[in-house]
């Protein structure tokens, strides 16, 4: 593989069902070994653009390389779409045999490796059926790893993971990613993007409103959001200085800034006699940027 | 923008061999499966006990007045019955669910995101659901001739010109006109393949095809044209009468084989281009 290579370049791709506009002339460009994020709220075209990455889903129009490869080779890419989904009469490990012998080569050899990797081993011998939507989770992680894959494409896939699943799938995606696999990954969650991805490309409408790298994207930010409630609300907005954001919104208050301002500001609320009953993160800098890329008007 | 051609994943040698293998496989793991096979080789060992139990016999099929007197009329009996609409019940139980079950369980994305290509795919579930039907049908003809020689007896039978058939002819004349329904039963897998991509549902791709070879015969059984009657896909079910006549005519079985041959084709490839050309979305 000549690393020089993006993993996957797309361009101008196009894809309509019916009337629905699922995808409108999107570029993506993601390179060799890197971690790339796509993010966008529901029905942004995330899903759809996978599909067609993966073979699953014909472009109405543009062009996707993998690996430089015109034709839609799957070699050396692994992943999964939405929940993966497996055979539920047939065990997790007889559901790996299967697709080990599609894969062909040496990916048998490497089913008990991807069950203890991503944390199935010791119910590999259930059938698949029985398996929560955690545990179908991780038999995708395990079936992508069976391909040994330069390149991993998820859809989501903390979903359905109780916290310290999610925490594991973190840690197996960052170790990978160290090993040089290539990720692209699409999630809702930003704190997770930030946590992973090198790269972002957040999707609104089937079109791309930001592609750039995580630096990038944080000088876009703007203040994170706090809720506050306080014991006169109506004096607290008033004392709010330079560099904040201070507005009523149901809730308590909702103020837009950044950390020291927001210190400066809350000892500023003690002094003159208000009380702060309630301070938390409402959402993190590039949290409120996702909302505002993905929520303004095209 | 520039139209994108239909992506076609390079061949893996064996692709196609793979995919049946597991496919049988899954069927062996599979509950209506094997209830169909069992059903196939017990079904006529009960159903010659029933008919020992009683005096009546069913007088209005073809071979039924014998079936107390030789145990060769009992294979053509139950083939009789199974023409009209246990064979194709039978075939698309396998063929009518094979593609749709793919939908149903949600494990399209996970299969074709293989290094399988969807032609392999399909040839390899094509050809497990045609062994089904044809072992299916083959231990249908085995257990009903098996249940008649051992539950009735091996006495020559009677053939339709009244001329009487030696046990050894019997048994090669019986074995040859449930040869001659392999075809029929094929065109109605083809039916059920093509059910089950197009409608992604199992009880359209199972009921499917036995609803429309019930329509086919009420159609023969109206007084329709000839032609007609030559163009549907159950009366080849019939076309081995003429062996049992004493200068066996073969007309019928030559056009049925031509009908069904024709039936298997376009279905066949109807379902084909479909699941080549279809986007796979949706959980």
């Amino acid at each position: 593989m000549d690393n020089a290579r993006p993993a996957i370049e797309a361009r101008d791709l196009a894809k309509r069902f019916e009337e629905t506009v699922a995808v409108a002339g999107v570029d993506l460009r993601v390179g060799p070994g890197r971690v790339h994020g796509l993010v966008g709220p529901n029905g942004a075209g995330k899903t759809t653009l996978l599909t067609m990455l993966l073979g699953l889903v014909r472009p109405d129009a543009g062009s996707i390389q993998i690996f430089g490869r015109d034709e839609r080779r799957l070699d050396g890419v692994g992943g999964f779409v939405e929940s993966p989904r497996f055979y539920p009469y047939l065990s997790g490990r007889r559901n790996l045999a299967l697709l080990a012998d599609l894969d062909g080569g040496d990916a048998a050899t490497r089913i008990e490796e991807s069950l203890r990797v991503a944390g199935l081993l010791d119910q590999a011998g259930a059938k698949a059926g029985g398996y929560s939507v955690g545990m179908r989770q991780r038999l995708g992680i395990a079936a992508a790893l069976l391909r040994d894959p330069k390149l991993l494409i998820l859809d989501e896939p903390a979903s359905g993971l109780d916290p310290a699943g999610m925490r594991d799938m973190r840690a197996l995606l960052a170790r990978l990613a160290a090993e040089g696999t290539t990720v692209l990954l699409s999630s809702h969650d930003m704190d997770e993007v930030e946590d992973l991805c090198d790269d972002v490309t957040i999707m609104r409408t089937g079109r791309v409103v930001f592609d750039g790298s995580m630096e990038q994207l944080r000088e876009k930010a703007p203040d994170p959001a706090y809720r506050l409630s306080t014991s006169d609300d109506d004096k607290a907005v008033t004392l709010a200085g330079p560099g904040l954001e201070v507005r009523a919104d149901g809730d308590g208050l909702l103020v837009h800034a950044q950390q020291d301002r927001l210190d400066t500001y809350v000892i500023a609320l003690g002094r003159a006699g208000v009380a702060v009953r309630r301070l938390e993160l409402e959402s993190s800098a590039l949290t409120a940027l996702f909302f505002r890329l993905t929520e303004e008007d095209a | 923008m520039t139209a994108v051609a239909v992506a076609a994943r390079p061949a893996v040698r064996g692709g196609a061999w793979v995919v049946y293998r597991w496919e049988l496989i899954k069927l062996t793991r599979q509950v209506k499966a094997q209830f169909v096979m069992g059903l196939c080789l017990l079904a006529p060992f009960l159903f010659v006990v029933a008919l020992n139990a009683q005096s009546n016999v069913p007088q209005d099929t073809l071979f039924g007045r014998w079936v107390h007197d030789t145990g060769f009329s009992i294979p053509l009996v139950v083939l009789g019955f199974a023409g009209q609409w246990a064979l194709p019940a039978v075939t698309s139980v396998v063929a009518g669910d094979i593609f749709a079950c793919e939908d149903r369980y949600g494990t399209w994305k996970t299969i074709l995101t293989r290094s399988r290509s969807r032609s392999q795919i399909f040839t390899g579930k094509a050809l497990a659901a045609m062994t089904f039907s044809v072992l299916t049908t083959v231990s249908l003809a085995l257990s009903s001739l098996a249940a008649g020689v051992l539950l009735v007896g091996r006495q020559p039978m009677i053939g339709l010109s009244g001329t009487l058939l030696a046990p050894g002819h019997s048994a090669v004349l019986v074995l040859t006109s449930w040869a001659t329904v392999l075809l029929p039963v094929l065109g109605f897998t083809g039916l059920g393949l093509l059910l089950s991509v197009a409608s992604r549902n199992s009880v359209v791709g199972v009921g499917g095809p036995v609803v429309i070879g019930l329509v086919m015969q009420l159609v023969s059984l109206v007084n329709a044209p000839p032609i007609v009657r030559m163009l549907l896909l159950t009366t080849p079910f019939g076309a081995w009468h003429g062996l049992f006549t004493a200068e066996p005519y073969y007309g019928p079985l030559v056009q049925g084989a031509v009908v069904s041959v024709v039936y298997f084709a376009v279905c066949v490839g109807g379902a084909y281009a479909l699941l080549r050309r279809r986007d796979v979305t949706g959980s």
